[in-house]
């Protein structure tokens, strides 16, 4: 009797175990049929969203047309979208959908959005939605001028720039803006409570190392930089130590736009350390900050007071910046329309499927970017702390394996500055492309490398760099060395890249902050900016580079100063600070209610421009 | 309630009657050959005992039955795209996302799954029993205090508690083994605790210590032999857990370290892709459904064999 139900008991295990290994294998072959009833159900579509790009072009046409000549007020177009076919046919140009939440999603958490603080490539593309500064750049990388009426007067010497601003200027909260928020803004750079990355680009101004040594001792013996005047309301005179030609792309940058006093001022804790202005930021540019959440994203509404709200701009009202969706659900969410496009690079399993859907493979965009990545190697802690293990490990690593594994998204490179950087030298890119591990081997065993140790080899959480540096640990243990991965959360990991001796050797990339070399080499190669919290991740620091690379910037001749970066670049380069590996290009997914989407070689997505179909 | 009713006991009711009973017959009830009579006849305990003996030959015979190193990327290992490999005559189970044998990965990744199972349940074992003895046997002031202290760690939520201490210490294999042993023990400890305290109040304790045996003696010759069969079964029941909680935790990221072929790491590579390379999670997870499903299916069937309240 008893037994007779514990047999039944065992019988059932067992029929459950062939239902389950039946369910397994019907899994495996059904997701066969689920593709192609997707591939069905994708042809099907085809013709429909064809003509809806079509349509989109069209659009996109037609409003960056009358954005650039600036008078003529998009409102005046004319044609109402109900469908995209009759748009298509219809319309001429088509009037921008006012209104609508854009929901972009990223995987990691926002370091702090404050204009003075935040570096990292998802952070500063918030930020530029929040403050613009006085210059911008046109669709491609031309200044133009953003709050001030025009581009400034240059004195015969090159050393005092005068800004007008343009009249009647507010920031979001509606306080007025003067020449005097500038000054403030810009001094608010060398408070060592803000921890801020961007002084080495403001020493060039006059007073400023004054300042800033002041501000670090703590003395109060300057108060004020006084190379910045404020000369009345609207006038703005900035005078530089040397002529320099990167000064008025060093003010395009985040940390260069206004930030009102008395705001700020506010956000400070008891004892002056942290200040959480970025939370309820208050700026100038398209939109202004609704919410700030830890663990949530960043919610963003239209800002009244942005200069060109009169021509209706953005025409989103708002912009929610979604934290904590992985790449891979992001690709989902953005099909499904649950999000409208995606702020992290689509991942390498879904790059290829997407390509191949004709249903998707438009809304799958590759941008250009102006990048670097590359392995640093922490010239600062052993074994990299000597140059020749640093030029034995440069020819190790297998980038063309590398670049597999992302799809071959990007183009091998051996050097410092992209293809698209001025400067750029296709000849010292070539014979820097080494890859010879034998060659490694034998220059390591020269160097009475000990192949005992194991390295650590750090990298953030994408999916993108876990595989790289699987496949870097594997090159390496084919030249004999052992090496253990760590994967760190993004943010830690920039955290930690800022610590002097923490991480001996990583990958990162590196994004142009404005189209000038001395971007690749002042902020992540120079002494200055070997500091803690600093973007230099090799901790390289040679002084040589530095007194160079401050003569190259002064050099007016465009010829000359681009020889004087080569020659930078191949003096850093000998030493070896880092193994660039490739240049990446950014690929995107945007859904397809987006219209008018563009993509800005500094900024990355333009939001101010897009708008969302109903 | 009529004879009839109990086979058993008819069955030697007769023998008695005949007073027949053979040498053979007494032989066939020593213990041993009852429980092995009772696990042979069990046939899902067979199969289970079957399944495991499959799944450890295979990782054992790794080095010989894999045909690539777990670690070598290969060049037609990914598509020209860049995509994993589907299962193919020189890639029988497909590649990884980086462009590994998957079916090298996995032989040597079961090694790594099961000798940190196994690792991990003699630790377990070892200190859940000094726990359970203790604090059954002596009981007023040790049982509270060590009782008190497991209701501390199973009160931890398990998985959370192995990932704070992972995030801690630099993961290794080591430490994840660490990790597993400290939230594993607890049930162990319980489950003796609960046996001993029965025990002791059994006849022959008793009467061992009434005629002074010392405590040591007792635990040792009398408590620790009754100890043995559950904890058998214990073993064969805890390990698929702990066998699932590697994966978990490795698939989180806070269990073995990445570079090391296991199942779970090798889940974790290829969860990105289960929709373009579905492979890459199906068959570690079948392995590990396999093995599971072994060691639950021979636990069982052991404890059944192992009851002495059954006779057939």
């Amino acid at each position: 009797m008893i037994n007779y139900g514990k047999n039944l008991r065992r019988y059932f295990s067992l029929t459950f175990l062939v239902v389950m290994l039946a369910g397994l294998v019907l899994t495996a072959c059904g997701d066969n049929t689920a593709t192609t009833a997707a591939t069905t159900t994708a042809a099907a579509t085809t013709t429909a969203s064809a003509t809806t790009a079509a349509a989109a072009t069209t659009i996109a046409a037609a409003t960056t047309a009358s954005a650039a000549t600036t008078t003529a007020a998009p409102a005046a177009t004319t044609a109402v979208a109900t469908t995209a076919a009759a748009t298509a046919t219809a319309a001429t140009g088509v009037k921008p959908v006012a209104g609508g939440t854009l929901n972009v999603s990223y995987k990691s958490n926002f370091d702090s959005s404050d204009p003075v603080v935040g570096y990292s490539v998802q952070t500063w593309n918030v930020e530029h939605q929040i403050y613009i500064g006085l210059l911008g750049y046109d669709k491609g990388t031309t200044l133009v001028p953003e709050l001030a009426e025009a581009l400034p007067t240059v004195s015969a010497d090159g050393k005092v720039f005068t800004f007008k601003l343009r009249k009647g200027l507010k920031f979001s909260n509606g306080s007025p803006l003067t020449a005097a928020d500038f000054k403030y803004s810009w001094e608010r750079i060398f408070d060592p409570a803000m921890k801020s990355p961007f002084p080495a680009f403001f020493l060039i101004v006059k007073g400023a190392k004054e300042f800033g040594d002041s501000m670090n001792a703590g003395d109060g013996k300057v108060k004020e930089i006084t190379g910045i005047k404020a000369v009345d309301d609207v006038t703005l005179e900035v005078t530089l130590n040397d002529a320099d030609q990167t000064f008025l792309n060093i003010i395009t940058m985040p940390q260069g736009s206004p930030v009102p006093k008395a705001e700020v001022e506010k956000h400070w804790d008891a004892d002056r350390k942290n200040n959480d202005f970025y939370k309820t930021a208050v700026g100038t540019g398209p939109f202004m900050v609704k919410e700030w959440s830890e663990g949530k994203g960043i919610t963003l509404v239209k800002n009244p007071n942005y200069y060109k709200a009169a021509e209706g701009l953005p025409y989103l009202d708002s912009i929610f910046f979604q934290v904590g969706i992985d790449e891979t659900s992001a690709i989902l969410k953005v099909k499904n329309g649950d999000i409208d496009m995606t702020g992290d690079n689509i991942p390498a399993a879904e790059y290829p499927g997407l390509l191949a859907d004709s249903a998707f493979s438009k809304q799958a965009k590759t941008e250009a970017v102006v990048a670097v990545s590359y392995v640093f190697l922490n010239n600062r802690m052993k074994p990299f702390d000597d140059a020749k293990v640093r030029q034995a490990f440069a020819y190790i690593f297998d980038r063309k394996k590398v670049l597999k594994l992302i799809n071959n998204r990007g183009v091998e490179t051996g050097v410092i500055l992209p293809p698209a950087m001025p400067g750029y030298s296709k000849e010292l890119a070539s014979t820097n492309l080494r890859f010879d591990k034998k060659k490694a081997k034998d220059l390591l065993t020269a160097a009475n490398f000990d192949f005992g140790q194991t390295i650590t080899f750090v990298s953030d959480d994408s999916d993108d760099s876990k595989k790289i540096v699987t496949s870097l640990i594997a090159d390496m243990k084919d030249v004999g060395i052992k090496a253990e991965p760590k994967v760190e959360q993004s943010e830690a990991f920039f955290k930690d890249t800022g610590k002097e001796k923490n991480i001996q050797i990583g990958i990162i990339s590196w994004y142009q902050d404005f189209p000038d070399p001395s971007d690749f080499i002042a902020p992540i190669l120079s002494c200055d900016s070997a500091i803690e919290g600093g973007a230099n991740s090799a901790w390289y620091c040679n002084k040589d580079v530095d007194a160079l690379e401050l003569k190259a910037r002064g050099i007016t001749d465009p010829k000359a100063r681009l020889a004087a970066y080569q020659e930078i670049e191949k003096k850093i380069m000998d030493e070896q600070p880092w193994i660039p590996l490739y240049n990446p290009v950014a690929t995107l997914f945007v859904g397809q209610k987006v219209q008018n989407y563009a993509f800005h070689p500094v900024w990355g997505p333009e939001y101010s421009q897009l708008f969302k179909t109903k | 309630m009529t004879l009839k009713d109990l086979p058993d006991a008819k069955e030697s009711a007769l023998n008695d009657s005949k007073g027949t009973t053979t040498l053979k017959q007494l032989k066939s009830s020593t213990p041993f050959r009852r429980f092995w009579k009772n696990l042979t006849r069990n046939v899902p305990a067979l199969i289970g005992l079957g399944l495991i003996v499959l799944v450890i030959s295979l990782s054992v015979a790794a080095p010989i039955l894999a045909p690539y190193q777990p670690d070598v990327q290969f060049d037609d290992g990914l598509s020209a795209a860049g995509e994993p490999v589907a299962p193919n005559q020189t890639y029988l189970l497909g590649t990884d996302p980086v462009g590994r044998d998957l079916l090298s990965r996995m032989l040597y990744g079961g090694q790594t799954s099961l000798l940190v199972a196994l690792v991990v349940n003699v630790i377990a074992i070892t200190v859940g029993t000094i726990f359970g003895l203790a604090s059954g046997y002596f009981g007023g002031l040790v049982d509270t205090v060590l009782s008190r202290v497991v209701d501390t760690m199973l009160a931890f939520p398990a998985v959370l508690f192995a990932i704070a201490l992972s995030s801690a210490i630099k993961p290794s294999v080591g430490v994840a083994i660490l990790a597993l042993s400290l939230i594993s023990w607890t049930s162990i400890a319980r489950v003796v605790r609960g046996q001993v305290l029965a025990l002791k109040e059994r006849e022959f304790i008793l009467a061992a210590r009434s005629v002074g045996v010392k405590n040591s003696r007792i635990l040792i010759r009398h408590i620790i032999p009754h100890l043995i069969s559950p904890l058998i079964v214990l073993l064969a029941l805890t390990i698929p857990t702990t066998i699932l909680l590697e994966a978990t935790l490795s698939y989180l990221g806070a269990g073995v370290p990445p570079n090391v072929p296991s199942w779970g790491n090798i889940i974790q590579d290829g969860t990105r892709y289960y929709r373009t390379a579905p492979w890459i999670v199906i068959f570690p997870g079948l392995a590990i459904f396999l093995t599971v499903f072994g060691f639950n299916l021979f636990g069982e069937g052991l404890r059944d064999a192992l009851d002495p309240r059954q006779k057939q």
